[in-house]
């Protein structure tokens, strides 16, 4: 093993690094989390294996190299290293356990959450949410305008609305989840 | 998907992997500095993600998707997620009110303790769960009451249960049936009673191995003559541990008599294979 693949990540050395993101440790860990789900989609539209391993090896080296090297902008230098690490990734083969595809138990589970995650809701909201997704399954443009109408809102402020709500009920269903993975 | 803008367009490209590399590298870059297009880029892909479980991309972009998500169990949890919210918002299209019938009466009693919720919501899935027909009323019925029992009601009045074929802002009644198959049903007829007036009739037809799929229905008079034809159809979770399908078609295409549903999976290459049949009378009210 080299001596690049022995870094250990420490958490002073992982503090150094969430303090060039933002001085205020809570907005630094907010902007931690974004970053990396940036890279995630980043290594995922480039079509590599494992991105969430390899957002996880992007941000670990550029950690280490912050006590290698000066690093003036921390967010372009993030995403130069993500070139690099996904340029190496297509060479190699995946190293995690093999692919799975989504399973009806997967979202079986989901479903009932979801159903627990909808009752959270203000009933406007999840009336919105259902009449949508009922209406996506039309593929109708109009039926979309005449909820925006219904809504006095633009189409578009309709497809924003319907995103954050669908999205709140994500995080819902994902902090349940792994809630429920914590318990076990 | 629909592009509102030029910035869309070019993002669609991007999750589509159409761009060139100068151009991917250039919205790398911008998402990566700005979050603000980083959460529109992640907005556009929910919707393709939900094109994807709908089965709406293209033959090409499907095995692509297919292959980002099985890279990736982030991805994996957001397609299960959407496929969730896709069979959950199909379930409450079956219900012809567009709020549950339990919580308006919830509503109007303001009586939203967890017991009674509990024993209301059990009291609905009993009822869906029934091997026989059921016959839930017609919206225009409900609507007073439910008017009555909302506080703050919904800004304009409009059509869930619709069907592509239905024009848009009539009321059309859905009636929904719940049909189990045959060697199941023990021999009792299911009786659909078909009230006088335009109405759509959606059958929910309970299914004994719920993982086979797509499926293809044919509803046929006792005699043989079509009715309706369905293929594509996906199971959908129907009540704890009932896996069906729902297929639903305008009142207008029945008379009075027996009629017979076949159900039917056809593998890749193969012929068709029964999965299960279901029997109904229709009774037109005069």
């Amino acid at each position: 093993m080299s001596r690049k693949e022995q870094f250990v990540l420490t958490q002073e050395a992982f503090d150094r690094f969430l303090a060039r993101l933002d001085p205020d440790r809570e907005q630094a860990g907010k902007i931690y989390e974004i970053l990396r789900h940036k890279l995630i989609t980043f290594f995922r539209y480039r079509d590599c294996p494992e991105p969430e391993r390899l957002a996880d090896e992007t941000v670990d080296r550029v950690i280490r190299k912050q006590g290698e090297e000066e690093i003036q902008e921390v967010v372009p230098y993030v995403l130069a290293f993500a070139r690099r690490v996904a340029s190496e990734a297509h060479k190699k083969e995946p190293v995690g356990p093999p692919p799975l595809e989504p399973s009806p138990e997967g979202w079986e589970r989901q479903l009932e959450i979801l159903d627990g995650c909808m009752e959270l809701l203000p009933p406007e909201q999840r009336a919105l949410i259902l009449d949508y997704y009922q209406h996506e399954k039309s593929r109708k443009i109009e039926d979309k305008r005449q909820i925006a109408a219904a809504l006095r809102i633009a189409p578009t402020a309709l497809r924003v609305r319907a995103y954050r709500i669908r999205r709140q009920l994500q995080e819902c269903v994902l902090r349940k989840l792994n809630g429920t993975a914590e318990e076990r | 998907m629909q592009t509102e803008s030029g910035s869309d367009d070019t993002l669609i490209r991007y999750l589509r992997g159409e761009l060139a590399e100068a151009e991917r590298d250039r919205v790398e870059e911008l998402f990566f500095a700005d979050d603000q297009l980083y959460g529109r880029l992640q907005m556009l892909e929910s919707q393709m993600i939900d094109s994807y479980v709908r089965g709406r991309l293209p033959p090409d972009q499907r095995d692509r998707f297919a292959r980002l998500v099985r890279n990736s169990p982030e991805q994996r949890r957001k397609v299960e997620f959407a496929e969730a919210l896709r069979r959950l918002a199909d379930r409450q299209a079956i219900a012809p009110s567009r709020r549950p019938w339990w919580e308006s009466v919830l509503g109007f009693l303001q009586a939203r303790t967890p017991a009674v919720r509990i024993a209301l919501a059990a009291a609905a899935v009993a009822l869906l769960a029934m091997p026989v027909v059921y016959f839930q009323h017609a919206r225009r019925a409900n609507a007073p009451v439910r008017q009555a029992a909302v506080p703050q009601p919904r800004p304009a009045p409009k059509s869930p249960d619709r069907t592509p074929e239905t024009p848009p802002q009539r009321t059309v009644p859905v009636l929904a049936f719940v049909l189990s198959p045959l060697e199941r049903g023990g021999g009792e007829e299911n009786r659909v009673v078909i009230p006088a007036g335009e109405s759509t009739i959606r059958l929910q037809l309970n299914l004994e191995d719920g993982q086979i799929e797509p499926l293809s229905a044919t509803i046929r008079t006792a005699d043989g003559v079509p009715v309706g034809e369905f293929s594509g159809l996906k199971p959908q979770g129907a009540g704890p541990g009932q896996r069906a399908v729902f297929v639903s078609l305008p009142s207008s295409r029945f008379r009075d008599g027996q009629y017979v549903v076949r159900l039917s999976h056809v593998a890749a290459g193969g012929s068709p294979e029964l999965v299960g049949g279901y029997g109904f009378r229709v009774k037109r009210a005069r």
